[in-house]
C-alpha cells in the first residue's frame, strides 16, 4: 500500500518534470519562432503574389526588399529573445537558413533549372526540408509545417502550374501565418 | 542504484531545475523568464536559487544591461547530473526497483 503510494508520487514528479520542460521550451520558443513564422507567411503572400501578378523584374525586386525585411525582423525577434535565455544561439539558426538556401541555389544553377516556376518549386522544397529539419530539433508542429509546405508546393506544381505562385502565396504563406498565429497562441 | 535527492526534491525546486536543465549548455535565462514560467515571486524565486547554487546544483550571475541590473541563472555540471540522478531514481521507484521497508 506505502509502496503505491510512493510510486504515485514519483510518477507525479516525473509528469511535473516533463510539464516544466515543455514548458520552459514552448516559452523559449513562443519568444521568436511564432512571430517569425507569421512574418515569413507575410513575406511568401507577398512575393508569391508578386510573381503571379508582376513582371518578372518587378517581382524580382519585391522579393530581394522583402526578403530583407523579412531578415531583419527574423533578427529583431531573435534579438528579443536575448533578453530572456543568453546565448541563444539565434544567429546560428540564421546562418542555418542562409547555409540551406545558398546551397539549393546553387544546386539549381548547377544542374540548370531555367523556368521560373521551376526554380520556385526547388527552392520551396529547400525551405520545407529545412522547417523538416528545424522541427526535428525544435518541436514537432515545425516538422509538420515543413510537410504541409512540401504537399502544397508539389499539388500545386502538377495541379496548376499556371497558377503555382498564386497557389503558393495563399496556401504556403497561410500555412506560415496559420501556424505562426497558432503557435502565438499556445506556445505561452 | 539512483538515490533521491532530498534538495532537489522539493517540489519548486525540482521545476526550477527541470527549467534549467531545458537550456542547451552554455545558456543562462534570465530571472523574471524564470520567475514568471514558475509563478512564483522574486523573493521565494531567490530563496531556493540560493538553496540550489549553495549545494553547486545553479550558478548565479548579476551583471548590469542599459544600466539596468540582470540576474542570469544556469544548471551548472553537477547540477545535470544531480538532476538526472534524481530523474533515474524516480524512474526506478515506478519500476517497483525500490522497495519501501
Amino acid at each position: 500500500m506505502k509502496n503505491n503510494t510512493i510510486q504515485e508520487e514519483a510518477l507525479r514528479d516525473l509528469q511535473s518534470i516533463r510539464e516544466m520542460m515543455q514548458k520552459t521550451r514552448h516559452a523559449i520558443n513562443a519568444a521568436g519562432t511564432g512571430q517569425i513564422m507569421v512574418l515569413w507567411g507575410v513575406v511568401w503572400l507577398l512575393g508569391f503574389g508578386g510573381s503571379q501578378f508582376l513582371e518578372p523584374s518587378a517581382a524580382g525586386t519585391l522579393w530581394m526588399v522583402l526578403d530583407i525585411a523579412g531578415a531583419v525582423g527574423s533578427m529583431w525577434f531573435g534579438a528579443r529573445l536575448g533578453r530572456k535565455v543568453q546565448s541563444y544561439p539565434g544567429y546560428r539558426i540564421g546562418l542555418w537558413w542562409l547555409a540551406l538556401l545558398v546551397y539549393a541555389g546553387l544546386i539549381g544553377w548547377l544542374v540548370g533549372i531555367e523556368s521560373q516556376v521551376e526554380f520556385d518549386l526547388f527552392i520551396t522544397l529547400f525551405v520545407g526540408l529545412g522547417y523538416v529539419l528545424s522541427g526535428i530539433l525544435l518541436s514537432r508542429i515545425v516538422t509538420w509545417v515543413g510537410l504541409g509546405l512540401t504537399a502544397v508546393a508539389i499539388l500545386g506544381y502538377f495541379l496548376l502550374p499556371d497558377w503555382f505562385s498564386l497557389w503558393m502565396a495563399i496556401l504556403g504563406g497561410g500555412t506560415l501565418i496559420g501556424t505562426g498565429l497558432w503557435i502565438i497562441r499556445h506556445w505561452r | 542504484m539512483p538515490q533521491l535527492d532530498d534538495l532537489i526534491h522539493q517540489p519548486t525546486r525540482l521545476r526550477i531545475m527541470a527549467a534549467l536543465v531545458s537550456l542547451g549548455d552554455g545558456e543562462k535565462m534570465d530571472f523574471t523568464f524564470l520567475q514568471n514560467l514558475l509563478g512564483l515571486t522574486p523573493g521565494n524565486l531567490s530563496i531556493h536559487l540560493q538553496k540550489l547554487e549553495e549545494a553547486g546544483y545553479v550558478s548565479v550571475e548579476k551583471t548590469f544591461v542599459n544600466r539596468r541590473p540582470k540576474t542570469w541563472s544556469w544548471a551548472t555540471k553537477a547540477g545535470r547530473a544531480a538532476f538526472a540522478e534524481h530523474v533515474n531514481a524516480l524512474e526506478a521507484i515506478i519500476r517497483g526497483e525500490v522497495k519501501d521497508e
